[in-house]
Parts: C-alpha cells; structure tokens; sequence
C-alpha cells in the first residue's frame, strides 16, 4: 500500500470527507510529509473507489460546484488496519533492538550482600 | 460577489487566470470524465491554492499525468490488451505508411502512383474509423501492388538504411524486395486488421481512434519530404534533400519532443497500470524492421548493422521489462513480528 492511499484511508476513518479536506487532513495527520496534487488525490480516490476501498457517501452542490464525500468501506477499514499493523511489526523490530536498555541493565544487576 | 472576490479588486482577474489554465490542464482527462467531474476538480484546485496568483506547476503536472493515466486506464476495462495493442501497432504503421506516401507526394523525385497513393489513404481512414475488414482488404491490396514494385523495380529510394544503416557494405540489388519497407508495412497492417475483424464487433467497442490523429501524417509528410521523420523507425533517404528553410529549423526538434513524449507516455502508462498492451504495440510496430534487419544481414553475413533509431528498440525492451516487472506474482506478507523483505 502506497503512504498516499494509507494516509487518504486514515483520513477518512473518521468520517466521509469531501477532497480539499482530504488533502487538508492527510497532510495533517502525515505531519506534513504527504502534500496531495488534486490530480493524484482524484486519481487515487476513483482507483481506491473501483477497488472497493472507500465509496461515495453523497454528492452536494458548494458555491455552484458538486463535491463528492467518500466514506472507507469496512474492506478500506481492513486493509488500512492491516498496513498499520505490518508497519507497527516492522517498527517494533527496530525498536525493540534500539530501546535504552535502562530497566534491563538494573533488574539483571546482581543484589549486594549485606 | 463573493467573499473571495472582495478581498482585493484585481481577485477576480486573478482567479479566472488560473482557473482558465487549470480548464486547460484538465483538457487531458476523457471528455466524459471532465463533464461528470471537471466542476469538482477545479472547485478543489481553486480551494486548495486561495491565494495563488500564478498556476502551480505541481498540481498542473499533476492534473497532465492523471489525465492520461484516467485515459489510459479506460480502455483497460473495454478492450483486451491484445486487441488494443495489435490495434495500436498497426495505427501506428499505418500512420507512418501514410505520412511516407505523402511525403512523396511533396517531393518531384519519387512521386506516387495513383492507386498506392488513394489506398494508402484509404487504408489509413478505415483503421481510423475501426472498419478492420476495409482495411485488412485495402492493406493487402496495397500490399500486393508494393510487393510487385519492389519485386519489378528494387526498393528505389523507400527503404530503411536511414533506419538500419550499413554505411560501408552497399546493398546487393537482388535483396531489395527484402529491403523495402512498403510491402513489409502494408502486410503486417493486412494481417493485423484481418485478425482483429475476425475478433469482430461482439468482443467489445470498435477499435476507433480521434481524427486529431491525422495531424502525425501531415506533419509526417513534412518532415519526410526533408529527408527526416517524425516518428523514429521510418527514415527514408532522399537522394535529394531540399534545404531546410530557416523558418522550419526550430521544428526539427519536434522529432525528438515527440519522440521522447511517446517514449515518457509508454512508459508511465506500463508502469502505472501493468498492462502490456504498449509494448504489444511496439512489437508490432517494429515486424518491418526486424524483417528488415534480417535480410540485411542475411543478404552482408560480415554487415554491422545499426539502428540508427535505437528509441522503439528501448522501448520495446523497457516497456517488457516493466510488464513482466509489474506482473510478477508479490511474495508472501512477512507474519507479524518479522522484517518486511525490503
């Protein structure tokens, strides 16, 4: 899974988002890493959307343009759960083996006498 | 008014310059896309960029690059990738064939006989409109005339060494026919069309494409009355190239623009969607030369030859590559808890 599909799935498991706002909460949730083009987010969202991803949730008309709210389906829900789990997996790996070996250090100490 | 347009007086100038670029950059996704989708587009474009005075770049790039690939990536879903590149290949040729013919038709050393030069454009107009029947019928046709001319006459100046070229070994005159480019051509569109007109209506829409087109042979013919090409592959040799006004120069670099877009289109289209049909296309396109290739050397066994346009080979080459690339079957998930494979 692409960061840009896992970032526009996440942004909507809150709720169905029209696309400006979808750019606007990537990039937030993203800490500013993922800057959508309004042609790669439509792009991503009508393949997602033919992937079964996510669907329009409604259509509405604001200041004389439609604008299309799409909502995750419960398959976008699994999948972007299971990205989140691999990178949590692969994440763990590293920090694992990199933690402060603080409270190990301390409890493998041996007990002084007396 | 809006509440935009009050925050200075020269807002709305401002915007309908963008906007009216960003229209234009929206021009490259399908017609049917644009008028269910082009309003809400645009509504996020100008959305996202309030202030801006001046188009962005990135999001004008952005807009060209998911146009194409919406375009690209609607025919995937209507014809198979075996028609559409077949199809494809044979357009392509039939477009150079027309464009050559054309071109001599500009030049006084090797004018067109009538009937190659009406079947020509009438092949060219069935292909066009995807009456594969006509076409394989009329391309055939041509096909037996050309062959019986360089059967009788030798390639003349119509043959590939502006292609393939072997600078220091001269052409034995008994391998012409094999040399020329006409007949090899009009059999492979022939066959081609044959095939998909068995393939026939029911499988799927008309193979069809835009009369906009037509611009590539006009301006084929041209550059080929120059003694240059448009699209790479076809070079035929003037014995006699005129002199290049000054006001034209600047156009011959359109060759290499074109060239290098056809090449860039391929190759985002192949890597975006997996699909082989483009190289498909230029496998097709490149049956003349292969055969050409052949008879050179079979006909100068000690001939170097060289391709003197290496871009349809590297094409062919990449646009495989990424498809057997693209369709590889994914290695496993690694399980919860241990490294990803890359």
């Amino acid at each position: 899974m692409s960061e840009a599909t896992y970032f526009i799935l996440a942004a909507l498991l809150d709720g169905p988002l029209h696309g400006y706002a979808v750019i606007k909460r990537a990039q937030e949730q993203s800490g500013g890493r993922v800057n959508l083009a309004v042609g790669t987010l439509y792009g991503a969202l009508d393949r997602m959307t033919e992937e079964g991803l996510i669907e329009v949730d409604r259509e509405e008309v604001v200041a004389g343009r439609p604008r299309r709210y799409f909502r995750v389906t419960d398959s976008g829900r699994g999948a972007v759960r299971q990205e989140a789990g691999r990178l949590a997996a692969a994440a763990a790996v590293v920090m694992e083996r990199t933690a402060p070996p603080k409270r190990a250090a301390r409890g493998a100490r041996p007990a002084v006498a007396g | 008014m809006r509440n935009g347009d009050r925050m200075t007086g020269n807002e709305p100038e401002r915007k309908s310059l963008v906007e009216r670029w960003y229209r234009v950059m929206l021009l490259g996704y399908p017609a049917r896309y644009r008028e269910r989708h082009g309003g809400e587009l645009l509504g996020t474009l100008l959305e996202s960029h309030p202030s801006r005075r001046l188009p962005s770049p990135r999001e004008s790039a952005s807009l060209l690059d998911a146009g194409m690939l919406t375009r690209f990536r609607g025919r995937l879903d209507q014809v198979p990738a075996w028609a559409d590149g077949l199809y494809l290949g044979l357009f392509l040729l039939a477009l150079t064939r027309t464009g050559t013919v054309l071109g001599d038709l500009l030049t006084t050393h090797q004018q067109p006989r009538l009937p190659l030069l009406l079947a020509t454009l009438l092949v060219m107009a069935a292909v066009l409109l995807g009456r594969m029947g006509l076409a394989a019928a009329t391309a055939a046709a041509a096909a037996a005339l050309t062959t019986y001319q360089a059967l009788q006459l030798g390639p003349g100046t119509d043959f590939m060494a502006g292609v393939f070229s072997s600078r220091l070994v001269a052409v034995p005159s008994d391998s012409g026919f094999w040399l020329s480019t006409g007949p090899w051509q009009f059999w492979v569109i022939a066959i081609a069309s044959a095939v998909l007109a068995v393939r026939g209506r029911d499988h799927g829409p008309r193979l069809r494409r835009s009369a906009w087109w037509l611009v590539i042979p006009l301006l084929e013919a041209l550059f080929s009355s120059y003694g240059r090409t448009l699209l790479p592959t076809i070079a035929p040799p003037r014995p006699l190239t005129p002199v290049v006004p000054g006001s034209l120069l600047a156009l011959l670099l359109l060759p290499m623009a074109v060239s290098i877009a056809l090449l860039l289109f391929a190759l985002r289209a192949t890597t975006a969607t997996g699909d082989p049909r483009w190289a498909i296309a230029t496998g097709v396109y490149l049956i003349p030369i292969g055969i050409y290739a052949v008879a050179l050397a079979a006909a100068r066994p000690g001939a170097i030859v060289t391709l003197d346009y290496e871009l349809p080979i590297v094409l062919l080459a990449a646009l495989i590559v990424i498809t057997l690339r693209r369709r590889a079957p994914r290695p496993p998930r690694a399980a919860p808890g241990t490294p990803p494979g890359r």
